[in-house]
């Protein structure tokens, strides 16, 4: 795929998240941090959906979060379709005009100019807001208890005057509700979120994310509140909705065989970090990463005949993101270890095509070369 | 040999709209040694259908009938010395001590009193006895792993008190040090490291909460273990380990178990026998491999079919479809033919009996001649 469709890429993305201990500690600088996401990189396509696994705490939700500008980064940089998105933010919209208002009272710029900067600037952050939404992960909880179905899907057309008469809104609400599968639509316009089933308001949180029409759409654990028999519904319709839409798609969860289901690419998270990215049969089928091998062991096989009888390869479970392990932050479980790798911090490394891996010894482990 | 026995059971729960039929005419059986799992999608009666078994059924709710034969419910009876509730024990502990030789009722006393209570024979059918008496075979011969390891326990107790208390108030004469160094046995059974049992629940980690609480299940050597979603709240790799060492518990101690989970792949890495319910009837039941392999309910095989999987090929998800009826009204006839794929004119009209089948039965027109 050319650079020119990519339309999410984050640089070494890191968010800290200071644990507030003693006054004494924060004065002497001996303040603490988690280190939620420490140095993530990936590029996202047009029409592709990019899989972030990893187990509970590994920074895959703060991802999301991060690139949707709903929390700041601590440091690092996000582009959207090229263009660094803190430019987007509403506090440069703030300090923009600020400036711009400043340099008026100096009788640097005429008061027209001032507005024409302020209208630059929301329409700006409009346009990012438009062109990036989120599912998210609890519909009994992200939907508001006091607007029906037509207001909820009906509120970002509003929010962005794209359409101002009522009828031409009800219809286009109407046709979105079909694409998501609540048939017949009009039956369910006037309904609280109260009347419907778990499947039936996720699909109405999935509407009011693809209703914009935007190029980039975050899912946070999407179905894991839903039972197994409304799941598969609800998957499929996202996949449509992306593919026919050609939206960038982040598809956050726990799951790995979930993952493989609807992803094209994978990356696999551990503490703060991504470990292991690629295709997602070529990462399924031969993982280079111990603990991406680990992972794909764990979760249990649908089929009697196939149980697991060996021991999982690592033990324990995830140490904390304040004290990170030194060097490899995954040496302290994995079974290939050796004193290197509790010096050198791998980076993410090229091992075939756009398979990458961040492990000092993969080419050992794996027999490549 | 079989331990437990279901037969017909019924559990509703009045609401003001009418009574929910949660359990309506469930059987099974469950052997000495055997672990049973029990699957289906949230709301269909699996917990309800195990607090049956357990007597903990709180109102509105109540069990209009069937039978729960447990093996040993006379022998439990003729050990029960009236005197069982702790705090009771306490304030006639007096008596007990001039009298010095055991309280236990003779074979006459326990007629007298099945025959006051207008039971001829001596049953062993749980739902027979007082609330006392169940008392005793509650978390002493029959013992629940309780669902969400993260709020099942005291926090403000410390983790190995709170198995103490199970131990104690089954053998009120137990000596404390005993108890704890049993309580001390049983961590290191689960794999649980000594020095944490006087910890707070706080101070562990999610997968070992989940061992403590299976501890405190297993404490007492029951015959039965009933686990309710036990893994459901943990991630991948403790998942797997909690799991095998379930597995390995449950062979060193020859339970019985009856695991229930939505998730069909745990149950294929554990279980035996599997039966399947749906809004409140159990569909389908049989040997693991049997059901697996060759599914006779049409909702065994979608939900089979509707699970991902990270094995072998990529196959299509099936999609069920349709909602889960809602129990004040189920659908008349099958309760799943609204959604059955294979319905026929028959199965609106008549509800199916069951047909026994390869050593279990299945609820289903199909079969039926």
């Amino acid at each position: 795929m050319s650079e020119s469709e990519v339309v999410i890429e984050t640089i070494n993305l890191k968010k800290l998240f200071p644990i507030y201990g003693t006054i004494f500690k924060t004065v002497t600088g001996g303040q603490q941090h988690v280190h939620a996401v420490d140095g993530v990189s990936f590029k996202i396509y047009k029409g592709e959906t990019f899989g972030l696994v990893g187990e509970s705490g590994c920074g895959k939700s703060t991802t999301g979060l991060l690139i949707l500008q709903l929390l700041d980064r601590t440091s690092g940089e996000i582009y959207f379709k090229g263009i660094e998105t803190s430019e987007y933010t509403r506090k440069q919209l703030l300090l923009g005009s600020i400036e711009s208002f400043g340099k008026f009272l100096i009788r640097k710029r005429k008061w027209e100019e001032v507005k024409e900067t302020y209208k630059q600037y929301s329409s700006q952050v409009k346009l990012f807001r438009k062109n990036i939404q989120i599912v998210f992960q609890n519909p009994y909880e992200s939907l508001s208890p006091r607007f029906n179905v037509l207001d909820t899907i009906a509120e970002p057309l509003r929010l962005m005057n794209i359409i101002e008469d009522e009828a031409e809104l009800e219809k286009v609400v109407i046709s979105e509700l079909e694409e998501v599968g609540l048939i017949p639509a009009t039956d369910f316009l006037d309904r609280y979120p109260h009347e419907l089933s778990g499947g039936q308001r996720q699909r109405v949180g999935v509407a009011r994310a693809f209703i914009l029409d935007p190029e980039f759409v975050v899912a946070d654990e999407p179905v894991s509140m839903l039972d197994v028999s409304i799941r598969v519904g609800v998957l499929k319709i996202m996949r449509e909705l992306t593919v026919r839409r050609g939206t960038g798609f982040l598809f956050i969860t726990h799951d790995l065989a979930l993952a493989r289901h609807m992803c094209d690419r994978i990356a696999v998270m551990y503490l703060g970090r991504i470990v292991e990215q690629g295709p997602t049969e070529e990462l399924i089928r031969k993982p280079l990463h111990p603990y991406t091998k680990a992972l794909i062991k764990a979760v249990p096989t649908a089929d009697p005949d196939a149980r697991r009888t060996e021991d999982l390869p690592i033990t324990g479970e995830v140490p904390s993101g304040i004290d990170i392990p030194m060097g490899c932050r995954f040496h302290p479980r994995c079974p290939y270890v050796v004193d290197e790798c509790k010096q050198t911090d791998p980076a993410l490394e090229q091992a075939k095509g756009n398979h990458l891996v961040a492990c000092i010894r993969f080419k050992e482990i794996n027999d490549l070369k | 040999m079989v331990l437990l026995d279901v037969k017909n059971l019924r559990t509703y729960f009045d609401t003001k709209l009418g009574s929910v039929k949660a359990v309506d005419d469930v059987s099974f059986q469950l052997k000495r040694g055997e672990v049973l799992g029990l699957a289906g999608e949230s709301g269909c009666g699996k917990t309800t259908t195990c607090l049956s078994i357990m007597r903990m059924i709180e109102s509105p709710g109540r069990i209009l009938g069937g039978e729960i034969s447990y093996e040993f419910t006379p022998s439990v009876i003729k050990s029960y010395d009236g005197f069982y509730d702790r705090y009771l024990y306490d304030k006639v502990k007096p008596a007990r001590e001039s009298k010095k030789e055991s309280t236990l009722f003779d074979e006459a006393v326990i007629d007298n009193i099945l025959l006051k209570r207008g039971i001829k024979d001596r049953s062993n059918n749980l739902l027979d006895l007082t609330e006392a008496e169940m008392r005793r075979i509650r978390g002493k011969h029959i013992a629940m792993i309780f669902q969400g390891a993260m709020n099942a326990l005291n926090p403000v107790h410390r983790v190995g008190n709170q198995i103490k208390e199970a131990i104690i108030i089954h053998n009120p004469d137990i000596d404390y040090k005993e108890a704890w160094s049993k309580v001390i046995n049983i961590l290191e059974t689960v794999g649980i490291d000594s020095s944490r049992a006087r910890d707070y629940p706080h101070q562990l980690s999610g997968g070992m909460k989940q061992r403590a609480l299976i501890a405190m299940a297993l404490v007492n050597n029951p015959q039965i273990v009933i686990a309710d979603e036990p893994v459901t709240a943990l991630d991948v790799i403790v998942q797997s380990q909690v799991l095998k060492a379930t597995k390995e518990l449950q062979r060193q101690f020859d339970l019985s178990m009856i695991m229930i989970t939505h998730d069909l792949s745990v149950i294929a890495e554990v279980c035996e026998t599997l039966a399947i319910m749906y809004a409140g009837r159990m569909v389908e039941y049989g040997k693991l491999r049997d059901v697996y392999k060759e599914p006779l309910h049409p909702y065994t095989e979608a939900l089979i079919s509707a699970f991902p999987s990270i094995t072998g090929p990529k196959t299509e998800l099936y999609d069920i479809g349709g909602l889960p009826p809602d129990l004040r009204n189920p659908p008349s006839g099958c309760r799943f033919h609204p959604r059955c794929s294979k319905v026929m004119p028959i199965c609106s009209k008549e509800a199916p009996r069951t047909t026994k089948i390869r050593d279990g039965y299945v609820l289903c027109h199909l079969y039926q001649d």
